[in-house]
């Protein structure tokens, strides 16, 4: 099924909805949007679909209540996002989940299936257009390269929180899974002319929200990520001056993520801050017995730190505005300058005049390629791909929920 | 009429007759006099179905609208029906009940919809719309800014 008619299936839907759609165990909803990136430079949006293009996205959520012990949900969405992505269908979560116990004071889940990571104030929630704070999410924390990879995994995850007389919350989640990935990934990961898909390993997560006061959100987030890609990578290595010897090599990508989340809320304005410390590398195996020639080309470090800092101004019930600084650096000296960084400015509006409509614009002013994709972006490639250090970004979205 | 835990909360239901208004009128001035209840002088209401026979404290008021209950005690499924985020209702109930900017309440429910934790809430375009999905829906709870007579819903009156 085509995104046009994904998305003319779940207008349809919209049309039929109303305050009949959740009736006693069953909800459902979900939103549409159409968005228009235009890029200055650089291959963000999509390498064959131009720089710049439309952002179609449609979602539809289910929740059905079995009994106070289980439920089961699932979300759909369709997404149209250049191609550097897969076009299409995709299930976002599906899964049943087991309250273990529900008090005046603290609950406790399961949920088994496809789950939504926790990742940050805004990562299980970022393709919901009411919900992320911009239409671009700020790279630093939430790269359009790993999109999948921090969004959702299958396997089981469980929640615990707590809150007090006074209103305190503390939230905590765990889990277990594999990220699905598809071949989108691989492509940017190595370029558009990679094939194959990444495998992840049974990855960790961890959660951490405490809320002491309705001003005040903290968090913590610590993630495993350990992908591999076999049997797709071949190097052809030249053993004389006219042959050369296939050597085979697996690829290996292994981090381990800590992510802090601060926010402060008050009636007019918000200020958010995130900040992420990324340890680890990339390497190769090869049972070829050229593979010792071949391998220490893939050695790389991934460290990383990056940081984000916003405002958002509630001038008035029906708009905002936001201001944000956004910095990615990766530590290893020997990367080139233009991949070592990624600074942006964005200033942005947001216009709801009803409860169902969204209208929201912004313009980047962006420095360095860091984070675009293909993540090796390595010369003579990067030319082609990502030649610009300073380029620019404007977007703009309609988005309806029902 | 009922007093639980501090603040919270007059409760009782009314029949829609000058008889009950007058009975109720009797017991509210004998409970004047008692001084044992607070007034309710915020001019907001938490109304449920009465069919669904629960007492609620303040607490349970903010986690079951946060949509972390998601069940009444009879086991059957919490459904939350509210008016537009922009209404000034709305507004009201989130900061003086519930602690929270509108704003924050909504990023909260997302959150908990979005990935697949609760039922969610019903938005009613008018109060009269509001009113009466609990007036017809057992599990249902909202909140008004009037008092109503209708021996169908129970109100719990925020102090």
């Amino acid at each position: 099924m085509t995104v046009s008619r994904c998305l003319l299936l779940i207008s349809l839907l919209s049309l039929g909805t109303g305050i009949a759609r959740a009736e006693q165990q069953f909800s459902w909803g979900g939103f549409l949007s159409a968005a228009y990136l235009d890029v200055s430079d650089n291959s963000f949006y999509g390498y064959d679909s131009g720089d710049s293009g439309p952002l179609l996205e449609a979602g539809l959520h289910g929740y059905w209540y079995l009994n106070r012990y289980f439920s089961v949900s699932g979300l759909v969405i369709a997404r149209e996002s250049g191609d550097w992505f897969e076009s299409g269908l995709e299930i976002d979560y599906l899964n049943l989940t087991t309250q273990l116990a529900e008090t005046e004071s603290w609950s406790a889940s399961v949920q088994l299936g496809r789950f939504k990571l926790s990742n940050g104030i805004y990562g299980a929630t970022r393709d919901i257009p009411f919900t992320r704070p911009s239409i671009v999410m700020p790279q630093s924390i939430y790269h359009n390269i790993f999109r999948e990879q921090n969004l959702r995994a299958d396997g089981v995850r469980f929640n615990l929180s707590y809150w007090t007389e006074s209103n305190q919350e503390i939230t905590f989640s765990a889990s277990v899974g594999k990220e699905p990935l598809d071949e989108s990934f691989s492509r940017r990961f190595f370029g558009p002319e990679q094939g194959g898909e990444f495998e992840a390993d049974w990855n960790t997560s961890i959660g951490l929200r405490y809320r002491p006061s309705s001003a005040w959100l903290f968090g913590f987030d610590y993630r495993r990520l350990k992908l591999s890609l076999k049997d797709e990578i071949v190097i052809p290595l030249p053993i004389s001056e006219t042959q050369f010897a296939p050597v085979p090599v697996d690829f290996y990508f292994d981090t381990d993520q800590y992510l802090l989340s601060v926010q402060y809320s008050q009636r007019y304005f918000e200020i958010t801050s995130e900040l992420t410390v990324r340890e680890g590398g990339t390497y190769a195996n090869s049972d070829s017995p050229f593979g010792g020639f071949v391998t220490p080309a893939f050695d790389g470090s991934t460290d990383m730190q990056a940081f984000y800092l916003q405002g958002v101004a509630y001038v008035h019930p029906q708009w905002q505005v936001l201001l944000r600084y956004d910095r990615v650096h990766f530590t290893e000296s020997d990367i080139p300058r233009n991949l070592k960084d990624l600074h942006d400015v964005v200033i942005g509006a947001s216009w709801q005049p009803t409860n169902d409509l969204l209208v929201r614009l912004e313009h980047h002013w962006l420095t360095g390629t860091s984070t675009l994709p293909p993540i090796n972006d390595l010369p003579p490639v990067s030319s082609t791909y990502n030649p610009e250090r300073h380029w620019r970004m404007f977007a703009l979205e309609l988005s309806y929920r029902f | 009429m009922a007093c639980r835990q501090g603040r919270i909360i007059t409760r009782w239901s009314r029949r829609s007759t000058l008889r009950s208004v007058l009975i109720s009128a009797l017991f509210l001035l004998v409970l004047q006099t008692l001084s044992t209840v607070a007034h309710a002088t915020s001019g907001l209401w938490v109304v449920t179905n009465s069919l669904n026979s629960v007492a609620l404290t303040e607490r349970q008021i903010k986690t079951i609208f946060s949509l972390k209950q998601k069940s009444w005690p009879n086991g059957s499924p919490i459904q939350i029906v509210v008016l537009p985020q922009n209404d000034i209702l709305h507004e009201r109930f989130c900061l003086d009940t519930l602690d929270l900017f509108p704003y924050q309440l909504n990023r909260i429910w997302e959150r908990q919809i979005y990935t697949g934790n609760a039922i969610a809430p019903i938005v009613a375009r008018s109060r009269k719309q509001l009113l009466d999905y609990v007036l017809t829906h057992p599990n249902a709870i909202g909140y008004i800014d009037s008092e109503v007579s209708d021996d169908s819903i129970t109100l719990f009156a925020i102090d």
